[in-house]
């Protein structure tokens, strides 16, 4: 990318996504449904359903903070510089090594699709995660 | 209006860590995909350009961020890429971990409706087409 500053946006929103992708996948590797996170932080479950289709991106500190305490996570600003590079490693693959597996489930790429009915929603997506497993 | 023409040198989109992107090339050189990534808003090419930069950086049977990626379609898996509220179909490459980006709709409700629909039903041919045209040596040998 030439310009810097579509260069720094797009680095910006790649961040927040992954922000994003870690939270879900704590939720999933601990059976926190969003009905119970949201049960946990006192919020209603469509909070938690906007929160994890990008309203993340848009989330104060304290808002961050409120859902990783909930989920047994401290959520933890750091400024890392840029310039020392073995420090950087170290921090980064000390936080990788913290983080739930990203990619425990094999064959399964990506959530269901279509919402599932209420009734049977759940049991649906059960069926639906073993196929692609 | 398709933009005739395109030719092997626009089909690479991004190339991640784990995935990499490409446009749908048509039997007749247009590329719908890029058509419509050029007419869109800086913004939300920017958008797009980020949730397959995330998405190619998601480990082989990881899951990418429900706000960047979703499955469209099961059998066979079709996907949609995400820029605000533009969604770009796409399929999977058959042996290796390349995703043909085809068309693209824009959701405007929270269900997809009969314009995705149409989306992913063509998604759905030009995958077909696709591999017929790869194996027959059709696709990328083109003069």
């Amino acid at each position: 990318m030439a310009d810097p500053a579509r260069a720094a946006r797009i680095k910006r929103l790649v961040e927040l996504a992954d922000i994003e992708r870690i939270v879900e996948t704590i939720m999933e590797n601990d059976d926190v449904s969003a009905a119970e996170l949201a049960r946990r932080i006192n919020a209603k479950p469509p909070q938690i359903s906007r929160d994890l289709h990008g309203g993340l991106r848009r989330a104060t500190l304290g808002r961050l903070a409120l859902i990783a305490h909930a989920l047994d996570y401290d959520f933890v600003p750091a400024l890392v510089p840029r310039n020392n590079t073995v420090a950087r490693a170290r921090f980064f693959d000390a936080y990788r090594e913290l983080l739930p597996p990203l990619s425990a489930k094999a064959g399964e790429v990506l959530r269901p699709t279509v919402a599932p009915e209420k009734s049977k929603g759940k049991k649906r997506e059960k069926v639906r995660s073993k196929q692609l497993a | 209006m398709a933009k005739p023409g395109r030719g092997s040198n626009d089909l690479s989109i991004h190339d991640a860590l784990y995935r990499s992107f490409e446009w749908y090339w048509s039997p007749d050189g247009t590329m719908a995909g890029l058509d419509a990534y050029e007419q869109m808003s800086v913004r939300e090419q920017d958008d797009f350009i980020a949730s397959i930069e995330h998405w190619g950086n998601v480990p082989e049977g990881g899951r990418a961020a429900q706000s960047r990626v979703n499955q469209e379609h099961e059998d066979p898996l079709i996907v949609a890429i995400k820029a605000g509220k533009q969604r770009f179909t796409a399929f999977r490459e058959e042996s290796g971990p390349t995703w043909i980006v085809c068309d693209n709709y824009l959701k405007e409700g929270r269900k997809r409706d009969k314009t995705g629909d149409r989306a992913v039903a063509r998604t759905i041919e030009k995958r077909t087409s696709y591999f017929d045209a790869v194996k027959k040596g059709k696709y990328y040998e083109r003069g």
